[in-house]
């Protein structure tokens, strides 16, 4: 994408300047332009959020603003601009300003690695998997810090339910994506949704598939059981219902945003929002391949590429339209099924919570892991890696019985440990009732 | 360690900018001169800063810039793992602890030979750095790759193949020492159920309450059995 | 090479100054009326009890303390992962070992009842 942008800004404005003076201006442009279509992916969101929901609870939802009320976003952030801003007295002023920046500023970092359509991506990190998850812990310390400087009870609270939440679900979704990386075998997103072109099946673990792009990790068990397990962590992650402990309005008011009001407010939201996007986004793209679809690998194959520099670059265009429609109607429809979530299912308690994510998800994915790795011996591995006998098979052979082992594996491992999760959650209300036994002989 | 084997980027398109070399240099120069700045400066706050929780935002400045410097060498893993480890977990962890502990915001305890103790340190400090800084050779070299391309290797892909073959005593090491911090820090912090106060929740309290009545029902209608 | 990663940097400066822009532009729109009660302490309208420095239970040091170590584990199967197609039995073997005393780990906590939350 960059030569592409550089060598736009080549042939507008002559070319007399030095490489760095363009690199720069590309830089700036990339970063300017996913700026300005990051906010108003925040406002449709919203707004289609408030009108699925009222949807599902059999309202009507916001519908005076504009024709069907599609302005009602715009109307809201008009609000942020101009509320007043109040700092509480007893407030630490400057962490307090502070903290919703800190958390505003990685999920906008966060989409420095994030690829939108074939080629279309701002840096190809070697490590950009990596890169993504840490850059998104990092929000856990502005939700600390102003938790804390609001000096309000309801805040800290939230706060520190908050970041237990968040670590607590960052292990599973991290050894979730330790499976999938297993199987491709490199930390880059771009070489992630390129090991998903395919049928149902791979193509660079069978060559020979035909190429519809339809290679999803999804279909394999390891893909599948990372799956549910990563949407799970998102979900707590993105503070979604059924995990909205931190901000439970019937109980802490609002969390850490409790003291804050204006624009402070609206830059929580817009993290929020813009959080749940991205978490949808990567969801799209690890397990159901990106911009990945029927057609966008052929029209990809005859555009300008460093592989075809005689290409065409009309196929540039559609493939990048194409590749961008199939990755929104992913990410869209993960939204909705956030949504969805949040209509269908009550909110945990924190002891559910914590016990579902060590006890359940950790070890799930754990064994998982192990699955993987035997699927990419099973697929991959030779003689010289110490499995001959395989080398023999078919790779269609190789890749059946692969699926078959890994599927069995999962499906014991699961229903064992949803056997060894629900004994602990009857021993746990067992010991609650032995303390409310003794409380009673005591009174 | 700026060899041509760490770190070494793909790009979707081989992108290579015309720039000047030296200009080039003297420019991660100055980003590595500005990056130490905010290093040390954090450094600095961290240990004046009165109040503790300031102190550990200062630190989680501090180490970001650590991972901007590994970012500068090249070293693009060991500079996310730092985010992910430092400032995504450690921090928190610090944060916690905080949280743990009463407020203590207290006063300096100067003692009127506080600069002995000072000169004490500094003398210690410059023993250890003055025969490091003279023992040190500057401008070393560019090391010079074998000839054409080098080979398009990821850092963490060595680091990886390093793991289970040089270094697996050195890993299985680190697994174990990981475990065994899990392990005492339960036997420290960990305190038994049985001794743990709780609060109960409305639920509970309601149902205490039903048995209360239950059973003090159930006394008054033994008394009245027995009259 | 190093140009490379002059991207991540501007992002970085363009990312931090992202939240910037509108609370500046908040700042200039936004009316300014202070009132002491205004200015007190959200708590549902009483007034605000006790110092808010309270004394948090040491279940989140703990299960914040076990992340961390988890996360190290993570940290060093990661390189495992991305190496794992060149490595054979034997690296399969030497981690496996590793992912053992992670799991120890985690049975011995859960048996201990450290993942309990109350």
């Amino acid at each position: 994408m960059h030569d592409v942008i550089n060598h736009l800004i080549n042939t507008v404005f002559g070319l007399g300047w030095p490489g760095w003076a363009i690199s720069l201006i590309a830089y700036l442009l990339i970063a300017t332009i996913l700026f300005m279509i990051v906010p108003f992916q925040m406002l449709f969101l919203t707004y289609f959020e408030r009108r699925a929901i009222a949807r599902m609870q059999d309202r009507v939802g916001p519908n005076r603003v504009g024709p069907e009320g599609i302005f009602q976003p715009v109307a809201d952030g008009v609000k942020m601009f101009t509320k007043e801003d109040i700092v509480p007295d007893a407030a630490d002023k400057w962490v307090h300003l502070i903290g919703p920046g800190i958390v505003v500023a990685p999920t906008m970092f966060m989409f420095a690695v994030l690829p939108w359509g074939p080629g279309m991506v701002p840096f190809d990190m070697n490590i950009g998997l990596l890169f993504f998850f840490a850059i998104s812990s990092v929000s856990a310390v502005g939700l600390m810090a102003s938790g804390w400087a609001s000096n309000n009870k309801f805040a800290l609270l939230g706060a520190m339910r908050a970041v237990a939440q968040m670590v607590s679900y960052e292990i599973p979704a991290v050894l979730s994506l330790l499976a999938i990386v297993l199987v491709t075998g490199s930390l880059s997103i771009v070489d992630l949704i390129t090991f998903q072109s395919g049928l149902f099946i791979s193509s660079s673990d069978v060559p020979g598939i035909p190429d519809f792009g339809l290679g999803w990790f999804v279909f394999t068990p390891v893909g599948f059981l990372a799956f549910i397990a990563f949407f799970i962590a998102a979900l707590a992650e993105g503070e979604r219902t059924p995990f909205d402990i931190p901000e439970a309005d019937s109980e802490i008011v609002a969390g850490y945003m409790t003291e804050y009001s204006g624009m402070k407010f609206g830059l929580f939201y817009l993290a929020q929002y813009v959080l749940n996007f991205l978490l949808c986004a990567i969801t799209a793209i690890i397990f159901f391949g990106g911009w990945q679809g029927p057609g966008v690998g052929w029209l990809y194959a005859q555009a300008i590429t460093p592989a075809n520099p005689a290409g065409n670059g009309l196929f540039n265009v559609l493939a990048g339209v194409l590749g961008v429609f199939y990755f929104l109607a992913k990410t869209y429809f993960f939204f909705f099924v956030m949504v969805w979530v949040r209509g269908a299912y009550a909110r945990l308690r924190i002891d559910q919570l914590m016990d579902f994510g060590w006890k359940l998800l950790i070890p799930l994915t754990l064994v998982n892991v192990v699955s993987a790795a035997i699927w990419v011996g099973l697929t991959k591995w030779g003689a010289a890696d110490g499995l001959a006998f395989v080398e023999g098979w078919a790779p269609l052979m190789r890749w059946a019985v692969a699926f078959v082992i890994t599927l069995v594996m999962n499906l014991v491992a699961y229903f064992f440990l949803v056997r060894v999760y629900s004994q602990s959650q009857d021993e746990r209300a067992r010991l609650d009732d032995e303390v409310l036994e003794r409380l009673t002989n005591v009174a | 360690m700026r060899s041509d084997r760490v770190g070494v980027l793909r790009l979707p398109y081989h992108y290579a900018p015309t720039t000047g070399g030296e200009l080039m240099d003297l420019l991660i120069q100055i980003i590595f001169g500005l990056i130490s700045a905010l290093v040390i400066g954090a450094a600095m706050m961290v240990v004046t800063m009165r109040n503790v929780i300031h102190s550990a935002l200062w630190l989680i400045a501090s180490f970001f810039g650590v991972a901007a410097l590994y970012l500068l060498m090249e070293a693009e893993f060991i500079a996310v793992v730092q985010v992910l480890v430092y400032v995504g977990a450690i921090s928190i962890l610090i944060l916690f602890a905080i949280m743990l502990t009463r407020s203590n915001e207290g006063d300096r305890l100067f003692t009127t030979y506080w600069w002995t103790s000072g000169l004490i340190a500094l003398g210690l400090f410059g023993a250890v750095l003055v025969p490091t800084l003279a023992g040190t050779i500057w401008n070393l070299p560019q090391p010079t790759g074998p000839a054409g391309a080098p080979e398009v290797l990821s850092g963490v892909e060595e680091l990886g193949r390093g793991f289970v073959s040089e270094f697996v005593l050195h890993f299985e090491i680190a697994g174990v020492l990981l475990t065994v911090a899990l392990i005492g820090a339960i036997v420290i912090a960990f305190e038994e159920r049985s001794r743990r106060r709780r609060v109960l929740t409305l639920a509970e309290e309601l149902e205490l309450r039903k048995r209360q009545q239950a059973s003090e029902h159930s006394a008054v209608a033994a008394a009245d059995s027995v009259d | 090479m190093l140009a490379n990663y002059a991207f991540i940097g501007v992002f970085f400066v363009a990312a931090l100054s992202f939240p910037v822009i509108p609370l500046l532009l908040a700042f200039l729109l936004r009316p300014k009326r202070p009132a002491p009660l205004k200015l007190s302490t959200y708590e549902c309208g009483l007034e605000a009890i006790g110092d808010i420095r309270v004394q948090f239970k040491v279940q989140y040091y703990l299960y914040a303390l076990a992340f961390v170590i988890f996360d190290v584990e993570v940290v060093f199967l990661y390189p495992w992962a991305v190496a794992f197609h060149k490595v054979g039995l034997y690296g399969f073997t030497a981690a496996a070992v590793f992912l053992a005393m992670l799991f120890a780990g985690l049975i011995y906590e859960w048996r201990k009842g450290a993942l309990e939350w109350v």
